[in-house]
């Protein structure tokens, strides 16, 4: 998985469980180009991996879009999710309205 | 023409002094003595007639400097708490109930907690968290940094390492 669309050359799946963020799944290839599975990265755990190494705000786009930009994840979208982590470990969780107040 | 004369002598005498400033603080080793001149000499005449301009720019990147960026660098205040190893062992034991981690420090980071201890066998650490103001936003780092007898650090060792949210 190396492209221009893609520089870090991997596609994680992630999952909130029990206020939790798990690593579910990792597509990418080893150099041979097989395809790599999360038991490869991190052994002995095949189903999930707690991201207890992750600090930071998660943001998920919610609504319509209405605004596009092209770069990255630039565009917006009516509402924002914002997740705060500390540690892997959910810590509140804020929804932004993002919709101009005049089209209210 | 008396106007003129005062507006050019003006404009020569701060084209001289910025440019042998330049000169003597700002030395460009990679042109050569004839080129030096010829810019030197350029510099003042055209200066002359530019002066208001160059007093403006000169002023504005005086006044409005451009942001650089920090290095991450743990600084004395970043100390939070002296610890053994075996506190700081028993600190960062990682718990899941869905057991989708070893109960080892620092979880899937235990292999390199495990190399960092060999590699710098400290009996006491520091738990720090730095915080540093880069392109992207401030960065924060958060880990253990081992003080060498002098009070420096050049060993540490990093668990969290993320970005404050921009508002």
């Amino acid at each position: 998985m190396n492209c221009t669309a893609l520089w870090r050359g991997y596609l994680g799946s992630w999952e909130i469980k029990q206020e939790r963020l798990y690593l579910i799944e990792v597509k990418a290839d080893f150099d041979d180009d097989n395809p790599t599975s999360l038991q490869d990265i991190f052994p002995g755990f095949s189903d999930r991996v707690f991201a207890h190494w992750y600090t930071g705000e998660l943001r998920i786009p919610d609504g319509e879009q209405i605004q596009y930009q092209h770069m990255g994840f630039g565009s917006q979208y009516e509402r924002d999710i914002l997740i705060q982590i500390k540690q892997g470990v959910v810590e509140s969780i804020t929804i932004k309205d993002n919709m101009p107040s005049d089209s209210l | 023409m008396i106007y003129l004369s005062f507006y050019l002598s003006i404009g020569l005498l701060y084209c001289l002094g910025y440019l042998t400033y330049s000169y003597f603080f700002e030395q460009d080793d990679s042109a050569s003595f004839d080129k030096k001149v010829i810019s030197f000499f350029l510099g003042l005449i055209v200066g002359s007639f530019i002066w208001p301009f160059l007093v403006y720019t000169h002023l504005n990147s005086y006044f409005n400097s451009p942001f650089k960026p920090e290095a991450f660098v743990i600084k004395e205040e970043d100390l939070i708490e002296a610890m053994s190893v075996s506190e700081v062992e028993n600190k960062e034991i990682i718990y899941d109930p869905l057991s989708a981690v070893l109960k080892v420090p620092f979880g899937h980071l235990n292999n390199k907690w495990e190399e960092f201890k060999v590699n710098n066998s400290p009996s006491t650490l520091w738990s720090f968290k730095s915080e540093y103001e880069d392109y992207s936003g401030i960065a924060v780092k958060e880990g253990y940094a081992k003080l060498e007898e002098d009070g420096a650090i050049k060993t540490f060792f990093i668990h969290q390492d993320y970005r404050k949210p921009t508002k």
